[in-house]
């Protein structure tokens, strides 16, 4: 079997490799269930998540599968050599790290911030599919001590 | 060797906090049809050039890796913006080789992926 090697924008090479014509390929991306927890709340650290993401092109032109976080890129899944990239959860166990927000912070009582989710899937040479989410998390605890403990109740 | 995908690897930020992203597969597929040697007997992955992960056959004909194995990934430095070349919001450009191996640690075939991870920018 021959050695496969896939560069950076590299489908289109791939494609003339294998002496196939580039034709309008056709992209569709699917987005479920974004969601945010309180993964470290004493630490005012929040986790973002998907739980699952689907792009699915025509073609090899397929490229990636890219999460951005209030514009800061988080995550990229490469096609290799495929013309589809799958995301689900469990591919990222403990999410994307964001912060909590204090309670009201975001403008909702009782919720923290709420963070833009962007997930776009990139054909190799045309503007991608994007599929934008607003996910509010958890406000972060109320005292934040440096030794994770709040102090109790009556006691 | 009958069939061989290497699918969907992926880098991400393991501690935003720190220069450490992690790089993983989705899944990996080797399957040796065993009519002709050599024989499959382990993949390897190799990042850079350095070896990060071994899987056995253990008298088997194919082997198997999904990201579930190693739920943290393969630990790399994030790299700051451009650092690889790929643009700014990408930080270092990685070489990802996955080869199927015979017993004598040949590879029987080879695919590399190049993986651009996010750029560390506290």
């Amino acid at each position: 079997m021959a050695p496969r090697i896939l560069l950076i924008a590299s489908a289109s090479a791939a494609l003339a490799l294998r002496g196939l014509t580039v034709q309008a390929a056709t992209l569709s991306l699917d987005v479920s269930n974004p969601y945010c927890r309180a993964s470290q709340p004493e630490r005012n650290r929040c986790s973002v998540n998907i739980g699952l993401a689907s792009a699915v092109a025509s073609d090899l032109t397929f490229s990636r599968i890219e999460i951005a976080i209030d514009g800061k890129l988080c995550l990229v899944e490469v096609g290799f050599f495929e013309s589809s990239a799958y995301f689900n959860r469990t591919m990222v166990p403990d999410g994307l790290s964001v912060t909590c927000g204090f309670d009201g912070q975001g403008g909702s009582a009782g919720f923290g911030l709420s963070h833009r989710v962007n997930t776009s899937a990139y054909l190799s040479a045309s503007a991608p599919v994007v599929a934008i989410a607003n996910v509010t998390c958890p406000p972060a605890s109320d005292h934040i001590f440096a030794d994770s403990f709040e102090p109790g109740g009556a006691g | 060797m009958a069939s061989f995908t290497v699918s969907n690897p992926y880098c991400y930020p393991a501690d935003p906090q720190l220069d450490q992203c992690s790089i993983n597969f989705r899944f990996v597929q080797a399957t040796d049809d065993q009519s002709t040697a050599p024989y499959i007997a382990s993949l390897a992955v190799a990042i850079s050039g350095k070896k990060r992960l071994s899987i056995v056959a253990f008298f088997e004909a194919s082997i198997t890796y999904s990201y579930d194995m190693a739920p943290g990934g393969m630990k790399v430095p994030c790299g700051p913006p451009n650092a690889g070349g790929a643009g700014a919001q990408y930080g270092n450009v990685y070489s990802v080789t996955v080869q199927p191996l015979d017993a004598s640690r040949n590879p029987i075939s080879t695919d590399t992926a190049s993986v651009a991870c996010p750029a560390y920018s506290p």
